[in-house]
């Protein structure tokens, strides 16, 4: 495979062979003599455009339990800082012939700009609001060790949809694999577009999550309230955040997962930290794990193939 | 120059004297002498006669809305190429907006344009800034720029946002006899915009211009005109809404007149999937249904006009992330052939179509019709409706190439420009 810009053009198979070796890595975490070859030789840049943790750790860790050798580029401390063009700065660093870009940016489609600019493959980790594909192969590979079978299942995407480049990449996953999904939230914070999304949309938390076999939470962002989409956080959370009574009423059986950082008290309660349905932390750490795969098969270098 | 020219065998399309017929055209010391049904025309010795059968031949054809950049960014696009790529596109009149660098917003600046402009083959006409700086606080001092040469104003670029500078502007605008030319677009509903709101924004997570972002400065427009009567016309027309709104002030005989760009009459916002910078243009190719809506307005004549907005941008303007790249599609040289498919496929008749870029804009501007009436200047164009041509960078002879069509071949060629009996273009 080349590029991974999006999950949206990937197949059910596709998505199969990411599981699977990431189950892989997952199962050989402690066999580094199977792992640490499989990216020998190889030079992976990553140009973080905008701030990341678990996101540039785990792919950075990945990239090295791999044996890969990592270069990391930030804005803050490149000449993008002294006005040099985004342009100019991928041909200068493919002068040192990167076999793969980790980009990660601030504004939707720079992933697919940068392919006119470079011959290796891009992966995509977070691309302004359009996609992360890599958050949403492992959130959904991250349920199915808990739902075995997600078709049919009611999983419902709560908070702001519209700005989530995680809601972009789960979606067209979640659908393929034959859930049904429901967006919640205020409709300042929710796509125009649903019907064309292959979901439902319910406003009203109540209604949304009750019988849910998951919930999907996102992170509320403070310029949402600076661009008046929501009139305070305290107001969100009272409508759209999810407590423990609020699962326990409604929805008892849903696991609750979340792409991180969590905003607690705002789209989860305070008293969701420890909660006994949370797979936040399964989540990152499964991440190194789909991270490993993603990198391994961009890079043709899968190891069950 | 040989002093008589017989141009036998087109069809001549010259809507200000509704004719459309296979004619002759005699031309004499660069004016039109006699026009007549082929072969009407005795050929005495001393003719040159060319035979154009298979060409439509059209008064010089006027594009009342281009940015040809200069002053101030002259990478972009200079009066000089602007007006060879207009020759090129078979206009010869053009209207230049007013935001440039420094904006046309007094009369030394409307001057200067004009000195260059006259070295140039192609009439340009400046369109003045209606608020100094396009800052929209102040007006311009549009008596000067108007008699200095400015034919029109227009903040175009930067929507006028308050209603009461707007109202001023036409009451002012009004006692000078000229048109105000609004680019309708609620700067605050489309601050973040970058492309129509849809389907197509909300799958690639970009913020969206909803259509009630033009929706909404239409109907200020209408109202503001109901209340002041002066002529106002509405640049590059997107949606359907504004289309019907622009209906009804004209049955209610308001004077409205609207234009449409090419981009708009032939696109949709699918264009701009994945991040295609070339398709980033304000107001923005929108959902199908309101391009459908402009193809009916445009040929029922409830928009007058066809204008390309050509805006050239370097392509370092355009090699950016989709939000933060520049607005803007150039048009000069595709307008008339890339419209001529509409008339291919019978969405406009040949005479509304000529029309559209001869006598509309023509009227909006206040200016001569252009025709090919005997005892005119010999402004013509003639168009060779088989042939086809690729538009390339190479080819193109804008300074810049910021066009979706590129690389498109389209079927009709501009085959030759001429402006008082003179070729000022001849396609190779």
């Amino acid at each position: 495979m080349s590029h991974l810009l999006t999950t949206e053009d990937l197949s059910l198979t596709d998505f199969q062979k990411f599981t699977e070796l990431a189950s892989f890595f997952e199962n050989h975490q402690k066999d580094s003599e199977t792992t640490s070859g499989i990216l020998r030789g190889k030079t992976i840049l990553q140009l973080f455009l905008e701030d990341s943790t678990r996101t540039k750790i785990s792919f950075e860790l990945a990239a090295k339990r791999l044996g890969a050798n990592v270069l990391h580029f930030s804005i803050s401390q490149s000449s993008l800082n002294k006005g040099e063009s985004l342009k100019d700065t991928i041909l200068t660093l493919n002068q040192y012939h990167p076999d793969t870009w980790i980009i990660r940016a601030p504004r939707s489609g720079t992933c697919h700009l940068l392919t006119q600019w470079t011959k290796s493959p891009i992966v995509s980790a977070g691309d302004g609001q359009y996609q992360h594909p890599t958050q949403g192969l492992l959130d959904c590979w991250t349920l199915l060790n808990h739902l075995p079978s997600i078709k049919g299942k009611k999983i419902v995407l709560l908070g702001d949809i519209l700005h989530s480049r995680v809601a972009r990449s789960q979606i067209p996953l979640l659908n393929k694999l034959g859930a049904k999904i429901t967006l919640c939230g205020p409709y300042t914070l929710l796509p125009k577009s649903a019907a064309e999304w292959e979901v439902h949309v319910e406003p009203v938390l109540e209604k949304a999550v009750a019988g849910a076999d998951a919930i999907f939470c996102f992170r509320l962002q403070k310029e949402r309230m600076t661009s008046a989409l929501i009139p305070s956080q305290q107001e969100f959370h009272r409508i759209w955040g999810l407590t423990k009574k609020k699962h326990h009423d409604l929805c008892p059986q849903a696991w609750i997962l979340h792409p991180g950082p969590v905003n607690w008290g705002v789209e989860l309660g305070f008293d969701m930290e420890d909660h006994p349905k949370s797979l936040i932390l399964e989540q990152v750490r499964r991440g190194l794990y789909m991270r490993m795969a993603v990198l391994a098969r961009v890079l043709g270098k899968d190891p069950l193939v | 120059m040989n002093s008589s020219l017989l141009i036998c065998n087109a069809r001549v399309i010259d809507p200000s004297q509704g004719l459309d017929d296979q004619c002759d055209l005699l031309i004499e010391s660069g004016m039109v002498k006699s026009l007549a049904k082929s072969g009407k025309i005795p050929v005495a010795s001393g003719y040159t006669t060319i035979d154009v059968s298979g060409h439509w031949l059209m008064p010089g054809l006027i594009d009342m809305h281009v940015h040809l950049r200069e002053p101030g960014e002259s990478h972009k696009e200079t009066i000089l190429t602007g007006c060879l790529a207009a020759a090129a596109g078979g206009f010869s009149t053009v209207a230049c907006m007013a935001n440039t660098q420094p904006v046309n917003d007094q009369a030394a600046v409307t001057a200067w344009i004009l000195r260059e402009a006259e070295k140039q083959n192609v009439k340009v006409l400046p369109i003045g800034a209606v608020s100094k700086g396009l800052q929209g606080e102040v007006l311009t001092e549009m008596g000067e720029m108007a008699q200095a040469g400015c034919v029109a104003f227009s903040d175009d670029g930067r929507p006028v946002a308050s209603s009461r500078l707007m109202r001023n502007a036409m009451d002012y605008a009004k006692s000078l006899g000229v048109a105000i030319i609004s680019h309708a677009e609620d700067p605050t509903l489309s601050q973040y915009a970058s492309m129509h709101e849809g389907s197509h924004s909300e799958r690639l997570g970009l913020s969206g211009s909803p259509s009630a972002t033009e929706e909404i400065m239409v109907a200020r427009e209408i109202a503001l005109c109901r209340l002041t009567r002066c002529r106002v016309h509405i640049a590059h027309v997107s949606t359907a809404t504004a289309v019907e709104m622009i209906r009804r002030a004209k049955d209610e005989g308001l004077p409205i007149t609207a234009e449409v760009c090419p981009h708009h009459l032939l696109l949709n916002h699918a264009k701009v999937a994945c991040f295609r910078s070339e398709a980033k243009v304000a107001p923005p190719l929108r959902d199908e249904s309101d391009r459908l809506a402009l193809l009916d307005g445009l040929r029922t004549g409830v928009i007058d006009c066809i204008a390309s907005d050509h805006a050239p941008h370097a392509s370092a303007d355009k090699d950016a992330p989709f939000e933060s790249c520049a607005n803007g599609i150039t048009g000069l040289e595709t307008s008339v052939t890339s419209t001529y498919s509409l008339v291919q496929n019978e969405t406009l008749t040949a005479m509304r179509w000529v029309e559209a870029m001869t006598l509309a804009p023509a009227k909006v501007l206040k200016i001569k019709v252009p025709t090919l009436a005997v005892g005119s200047s010999a402004d013509l164009v003639l168009f060779d409706v088989k042939r086809k041509w690729k538009l390339t960078p190479e080819n193109t002879l804008s300074l810049s190439h910021n066009s979706p069509m590129m690389d498109q071949t389209f079927t009709g060629a501009i085959t030759a420009t001429m402006v008082g009996g003179r070729f000022i273009y001849e396609r190779k």
